[in-house]
Formats: C-alpha cells, structure tokens, sequence
C-alpha cells in the first residue's frame, strides 16, 4: 500500500458473532454503507484512527467459510485475494469454537495475516468455562485478542495487535506449516506441482490454496482459473485427480472438512476447559419453540412490538407533520411569486409533502429498535422456526416473517429485510408479497373512514382489512410458487445465536443504520414525486396556466378522464384522483379527498359518510390496501430485484388484484344487503 | 440411518454427510461434518431443531435426510 501509516483491514467472521458490533465501536461516525458493486449485500467501510496511523476497515459479509457457495462467501474471500488486507481481523465466538475456527482455517489458508477477536467472553465466564488464550494462540500460531463488543472491553488492545501484525507482515512474510491433510495429502502435493510449473497460476494464487478448492469443486476458483494461462491444463488435472482421490477416500469436500475439524477439535482439547451448555437457553428454548404455544406467544411478542411501536412513535409523529405544516405556512410569501409560492408551501407543496414522508420517521426509528432488540437477544432466528410450518405451506420461507411483520409499519424497510431471505426465488416472492401487509400509511386512512362509516365496528373493519392483506398475501405466493418460480421453498439450515440480554446501545447504532437508510431512499424519491403531482395540480387544465382550483387543475381533469374505468366501482372521479395522489405516499389519500371536497382532514370522513354508503366505501378500501406499492416502496423493489420486469409486475398486479377485489366486495355486497 | 429419523432427545455421531454440492459444503461449514456428535432437541412436523456442540440450528428435514449418523445411548 502507497500510504505507510494507513493500513487495511478486514473484519471477518461467521453470522451471529458480533462483527457489526466491533465494526460500529472501532469506527464510529467514520463509516460509510454502501453496496457491492452489482449486489444487495451491504458494503460497510469505515476509518479508526490510532496514534499516527489510520485503520480503513472493511467489514466482511458474514460467512461460514470461504467456498463459493454464496455470494457472501465469494465476495469476503475475493476481497482477501485481490484487495490483499494488510490484516484480516477473525471475530470468533468464544462460545462455538469448533465451527467458528473452521472459517479461521480457512482464512490462513488463503494467505490472510490473521487476528482473532474472541468475542463473548463474558459468556464464557458466565457458563463456567475456561479457554486459555495463550495456548490458542500457540495451537492456531496467530494472535488472539478477548473482547466483550457491546462492552467495548478489549478494542484497544485488539487496535494495537492489528497494528503489531501488520508492521511483522510487512517485513517478513514468515511461512509456517500448513495444515496437513492426512489422506489426502498426496493428492494435494501431486496437484501442486502441476500448480507450481504454471507461471500464470503461481503469481496470481497461493498454489496449495487453489490445488485445495479446485479439489473440493470450487466452480468459482475453476473460473477464475479457466481465465489464467495455463489455468484450464491445472482445472483439467484437478479433474482426474479428483476423481481418483474420491474412489480411494470418498467426496473429497468431506475428507477435507473431515481434516480441517480434526485439527480443530485438537486445538479446543489444549485450549479450553469443560465445554458447559448455558442452561437458561434450554429453558427458554422450550418454551418459546414449544409446538403448541410458540406461535401464540410471538403473536403476543408481536403485538407488544406494534403496540410500543405506535404508542412510544406518536408524539413524535404529529410533531413532525405539525412542525412541517408550520414551516410550510411561516415561509409562505417568501418568494414573492405565487405560483412558486403555493408549489413550495402550499397544502400540497414541497415542504408539506416531506413532512408527510418525514413524519413517518420516527415509527420507523422505533420499528426498527423494537426489532434490533429482539434481533440481539436470539429471539428472531427462533421466530423462523416456529412460523416455517405455516409459511412454507404458502410457498413461503419462514425467514419472510421479519420482512412481513415489518410490513405493517412500512413497505420499504420491509422490502430492505427480506435480505435475510438467502434464496432469491425465496426473497423474490417475499419481495412481490410485501405490499399487501397493511403499512402504517394506509392505516392513517383506514381508521379515519372506518370510524366515520362503521362507528363501533371500526375496529373489526381494520382487523379485516389486516386479515384480507395477508391472506392475499399467501394466495398470490402461492401462485406464484404454482407458475413462475416452481421449486419448492429452498431447504434451510438456521443457526439459533444462544439467548442474551440486548445491549440498548448496540440496538441504537443499528436502528441508526437502517433508518437513515429509509431516510437517504426515501426523500430522493418523494422529492421528484411530488414535484409532479404538484405541477399537475397547480396547472388549469384549460388554459395551462396557473390555478389554486383543484376543481379545474391537470390533476382533475386526469381523474374525469380516468373515471369511467371505475365507474363499475362506485367511484366518483374525486375517489379517482385521491388514489392517483397515493402513489406518491399512501396517508396522502386522506388529505388529497379533504382538498377535493374542500373541507378540513377532520371532517373529510363524516363528509364523505354522506355521500357514499359503507359497502362502497369498504370497497374503496380494500382497492387502496392492495393497489400498487407507493412511490419510495416500488423504488425499494426496483433496487432490490434489480429488475424492471418484476419492479412492473408488482405495480400491475396489484392494481389487477385491487380492481378484481373491489369489484367483488361491492357487488357481492349490494347484492347481500340489498343497498 | 438419516439424521431426521433420530426422535427427540436421541444423540448420534455423524458419519457421512451426501447431498448436493453447494449443500454439502454449506452442511460442513456448520459443522455438521464426520465426527460431530449431534442431539436431536425437537423433532415435530415442520424442520428439526437440533444442536452439535454449543451451537442449535434448526435444519429442515429434506436437509436432515441427507446427514448420515450413528445412533448413540
């Protein structure tokens, strides 16, 4: 590296062990998220400054070892070979050695100038175990640092080894004995040879490592080989050899894991005291995943979530809209103009319209807290147990019920969770159901008309509504598991992170990181969207110049035009225009009908009680619920698809669905009660 | 015999793990791999819950199917 006093680093580590955490303490606001070039997986590099030197962090995707089998694993391991980290930080979970050093293995192996994080020390104390950290230093021949993360016990102490390691690294690039793998052994030395004489392959690889991946069936390293001179003669020899080593020895990639957790289980016998289970996990785990009353019991947790949520979120909520609305009406005239003025701070201008959007921050801040605490605790991993029986019945993977539920706040950080989901046939159709879940925005509609037109029934009107949202939900999963994606749901193997008390400052840091995202999203978007519906209703449809009169605006005269199509509905072209103004945001259907009819949001509903009847009404309803996704959701599914075709075909089927539904309900109802 | 026909509460050690490639692999990683002592925690419909070392993970059980284990006392 051209800069003597900047070193870099890279975290690496398995899922579950605290890696973000250390992230997040070594660099503090010094961070930048992105994502990796062409991916959805986060890309987080920051700064840690340390006497005169600067550490730039790269932090890792978490990976069980360094195959090709995900993307993760290619992205953490080519970043090793190509970006050459002047050190690779292993965070390891005290607490499972055995699996966690297998990545450790690995990352040696590959050429890294290793550090061990030995995170979780506090619960090795609490179980009664004892690991002895100089010998696992001297067994693993890297340096071994214990730390406590949500503490920030030991971050010091591993900043000072990073930089230790790097300075030895770079004067001497000692090489120690490899692993050997017994059996197989000479297998590998005859492949290596073949891998030594290729000038192409020797300067570009560590040759054991790749003699080693080509043995196991990496596909990824055979590519990248086929790409090198000489490389193809390598993969072809790698072949035959292959195939002799799996008649004498059996499927090479399980000789070697085989290896590699022989070596480890030695090490753990030197380093570690009694292996003890943490019997509070037991119980718990009991309990929580019982057959009969797990499910009952995260409904519970689930309410409770939703109930902190939007109480705890409220107050902060109205400020925003309210300060918004204040801002908007103090800085009118200010321009002189007004036309810009009423495009500015008008009842729908700019500033109004982001107050709209921004004052579903705080419900989203709090969402997010809520669900990083249950995260920290162990809890969510579980959840995708209890829920799989059921989901997978639907075509859905239980890892889609953080997505789902988040739905109910938002569409868009929900669509942003379903990363969780590791297929992408899984993840597409999480992705495509997601809008249907009821979000926080269309609730704001809902509960003002279900109070005006159903009175003490509101509440089961709402329950309704939640209940037809999910059950769609499951019925175009399902046929879309019958059509387009007809794999079944991919198998799973979950790891359960042992039960811990949250850490409320890690739960801050990482609702931090993922609001601010929604945040950064969500204004880009809004901003251009309101921009076009306030154009269109500030023009006069007739003379193309400026008007205050919505009655006379583009905007109406699209909805007249627009009309006819949901006549069939009931609709008059005011409901018509409202639900044109919902795309841009959801909650703006209400005060884009208060504007129609020329009355305050607060009367809007009673006004409108006496004009249509409830089964209309009910109707118009449950066409806002399941049309398509607003404006900021759809761009977070163009993102996260990555494509246009699946980014269209949610917009259009949901307002397929959304017209057949509504049909349904009116004809059905005026047919039944006779209205 | 698979790991999904162990009953709950049942230990065993696993012998040979034989599924497909990005599967194996992925199995191995885990630690679920020649040697390991695995115990069955909950074996009801839907995936298994299971636990090698200090580690639980639930595994579904066309994936338990494809790990071979010796059943143990």
């Amino acid at each position: 590296m051209a800069d003597p006093k900047m070193i870099k680093v890279a975290l690496a580590g398995n899922p579950n062990v605290g890696k973000s955490v250390i992230f997040n303490n070594l660099t503090g606001a010094h961070q930048h998220v992105g994502n990796w070039p062409g991916k959805t997986i986060d890309k987080k590099e920051g700064f840690h400054r340390f006497d005169d030197r600067t550490l730039y962090i790269m932090d890792l995707p978490g990976t069980y070892s360094l195959t090709a089998m995900s993307v993760e694993e290619v992205i953490a391991r080519d970043y090793i070979i190509y970006e050459r980290p002047d050190v690779v930080v292993n965070v390891v979970d005290a607490m499972n050695l055995e699996r966690n050093l297998y990545l450790t293995l690995q990352l040696k192996e590959l050429g890294a100038n290793v550090v061990i994080a030995l995170n979780k020390m506090d619960l090795i104390k609490k179980a009664g175990m004892r690991i002895d950290v100089r010998k696992l230093e001297e067994e693993l021949g890297v340096p071994v640092v214990p730390t406590i993360a949500p503490k920030r016990r030991g971050m010091r102490e591993l900043v000072a080894e990073v930089v230790r390691s790097a300075e030895k690294h770079r004067s001497s690039r000692s090489s120690e004995e490899p692993l050997s793998y017994g059996e197989a052994e000479k297998f590998i030395k005859e492949l290596q040879e073949i891998a030594s004489s290729i000038e192409g392959v020797r300067k570009l690889f560590n040759t054991r490592w790749v003699v080693i991946k080509i043995l196991e069936g990496d596909s990824d390293v055979m590519r990248k080989l086929s790409e090198v001179e000489g490389g193809e003669e390598l993969v072809r020899a790698g072949e035959e050899i292959r195939k002799r080593m799996s008649g004498e020895l059996g499927d090479p990639e399980v000789v070697i894991a085989d290896a590699r957790y022989a070596r480890i289980r030695k090490v753990i016998s030197k380093a570690v005291g009694v292996l003890k289970r943490l019997p509070a996990s037991d119980l718990l785990d009991k309990v929580l995943l019982d057959r009969i009353f797990g499910i009952p019991i995260f409904l519970v947790i689930l309410w409770w979530w939703f109930q902190m949520a939007f109480i705890g979120s409220t107050p902060f909520c109205d400020l925003l809209g309210d300060g918004f609305a204040m801002l908007g009406e103090a800085l009118s005239g200010l321009t002189g103009n007004t036309v810009m003025d009423y495009f500015l701070f008008g009842e729908y201008g700019l500033i109004q319209g982001l107050g709209a959007v921004l004052s579903f921050v705080p419900l989203i801040m709090f969402l997010y807290f809520i669900l990083s605490l249950l995260e920290d605790s162990g809890y969510m991993a579980r959840v995708a147990f209890v829920m799989d029986r059921i989901m997978r019945k639907v075509g859905l993977s239980g890892r889609a019920i953080v997505p789902m539920i988040m739905g109910f706040g938002c569409n868009v950080p929900a669509v942003y969770a379903t990363r969780v989901i590791p297929d992408e046939k899984d993840r597409l159709i999480a992705i495509l159901t997601n809008p249907l879940m009821l979000c926080g925005a269309r609730l704001v509609f809902f509960s003002a008309i279900a109070a005006a037109f159903f009175g003490i029934y509101a509440g089961d009107v709402l329950l309704s509504l939640y209940l037809l949202g999910i059950f769609l939900a499951f019925m175009v999963a399902l046929a879309l598991r019958r059509t387009v994606f007809r794999e079944a749901v991919s198998p799973f193997i979950l790891e359960f992170p042992a039960y811990q008390k949250p850490s409320f400052r890690v739960a801050f840091v990482r609702m931090w990181d993922r609001g601010s995202m929604y945040l950064r999203k969500a204004l880009g978007v809004i901003l251009i969207g309101l921009l076009i519906i306030g154009a269109l209703t500030v023009t006069d449809a007739s003379t193309f110049t400026f008007t205050t009169d919505p009655e006379n605006s583009l905007i109406a005269s699209l909805g007249r035009s627009l009309q006819p199509i949901f006549s069939p509905l009931h609709w008059s072209w005011r409901l018509v225009v409202a639900m044109v103004f919902g795309f841009v945001a959801k909650e703006i259907v209400l005060g884009a009908s208060a504007m129609l009819y020329g009355v305050g949001e607060e009367e809007i509903a009673s006004r409108m009680a006496e004009m249509y009847s409830p089964v209309d009404m009910y109707g118009y309803m449950t066409f806002i619920l399941i049309y398509m996704p607003c404006i900021v959701t759809v761009a977070a599914i163009r993102q996260e698809t990555g494509s246009w075709k699946w980014t269209s075909f949610s917009v259009v089927y949901g307002l397929i669905l959304a017209y057949l539904v509504n049909l349904v309900v009116v004809t059905l109802g005026h047919l039944i009660l006779g209205w | 015999m698979p790991l999904s026909f162990l009953g709950e509460g049942e230990s065993g050690t696993v012998v040979w793990v034989r599924a497909g490639r990005g599967l194996t692999g992925k199995l191995l990683s885990m630690g679920i791999s020649p040697g390991a002592r695995v115990r069955v925690l909950k074996s009801g419909p839907g995936p298994l819950l299971i636990e090698i070392g200090q580690t639980r993970m639930a595994i579904s059980r066309g994936v338990a199917m494809k790990v071979v284990v010796r059943r143990e006392g």
